[in-house]
């Protein structure tokens, strides 16, 4: 569903905006968006991508040695916005 | 029904106006709105869209276009807060100073945020190095369509797209022109600027 996305939650904003770097440098489409209060601590940025690309994502951050602070999927569930967390890769 | 004249006026004045008028709706209360150009037609339909209004339009002498809003449930969200003309005029592709690229990744952030306000803006006006995010390759593209379904009207400098040589490659929103710009700014309730 085009709707479904996955949320990377950083540590830092570093972090972050090194993740979207290396995102792009994969060729990976990314959104910024405001971290949820409901997303636990960390940096108040996030990079949404669509659910399908998640591998490919997860694979250029370890690459590129940078920390994610948390992965979670972003629906909708009778109109409301719902975040999962997410197993990491290297977990499932 | 509250009726409101607006031919001869650029969108999205349009817009704007049958926004503020919308607070005064109950359910099942009637808004028209004569315009006479298609680009406030469309705006007004997106409007009523994000707005929980039922929209119809019909031709109407002169070449106008007379739209009527209909409130289905003013508790659904088409009465609007009479003060929440907001416009947001952003002339940069940065938000503030200090690291370009924090500010370029803060700006598409802030993006985000106004499509989870409870009102989103009425406008949000581009100009200058600001009208790259409505352009083809702009990350915040999706974002700035979910606030157009949610009735917000983008606009962009057509001046500003030329100079960019960017023209063909909008992607979200409408072109408009300084009078519209000034215009817009200065119907506004209030305004948030960043530059």
């Amino acid at each position: 569903m085009a709707d479904r996305e996955i949320v990377f939650v950083f540590p830092t904003t570093h972090n972050a905006l090194a993740g979207e770097k290396a995102l792009l440098m994969a060729g990976i489409d990314v959104r910024i968006m405001t971290r949820p209060a409901s997303l636990g601590e960390g940096c108040g940025i996030c990079i949404r991508i669509d659910e399908n690309h998640r591998d490919d994502a997860e694979d250029a951050l370890r690459d590129n040695d940078v920390s994610i602070g948390g992965i979670y999927l972003k629906h909708s569930d009778a109109g409301k916005t719902v975040y999962e967390e997410a197993a990491r890769s290297d977990a499932r | 029904m509250i009726q409101l004249d607006m031919r001869g006026k650029p969108c999205p004045l349009p817009v704007i106006e049958a926004k503020k008028r919308l607070a005064d709706l109950a359910a099942g209360d009637e808004l028209e709105v004569v315009v006479d150009n298609e680009a406030a037609r469309e705006n007004l339909r997106k409007l009523a869209a994000g707005r929980n209004c039922d929209f119809r339009a019909e031709a109407a002498a002169d070449g106008a276009i007379r739209v009527v809003l209909t409130a289905k449930a003013a508790a659904d969200g088409c009465a609007a807060a009479p003060d929440d003309a907001v416009v947001v005029a952003i002339g940069t592709d940065r938000m503030g100073t200090g690291d370009d690229d924090l500010g370029r990744t803060l700006l598409k952030s802030f993006i985000f945020s106004l499509t989870e306000l409870d009102t989103p803006p009425a406008v949000v006006l581009f100009y200058n190095g600001g009208v790259h995010l409505a352009c083809d390759g702009s990350a915040a593209l999706k974002d700035l369509r979910t606030l157009t379904e949610k009735g917000t009207v983008i606009m962009s400098c057509g001046a500003c797209l030329n100079h960019f040589g960017k023209t063909d490659a909008l992607r979200v929103g409408t072109v408009t022109n300084m009078f519209a710009i000034v215009e817009t700014l200065s119907g506004a309730a209030r305004t948030v600027h960043l530059t």
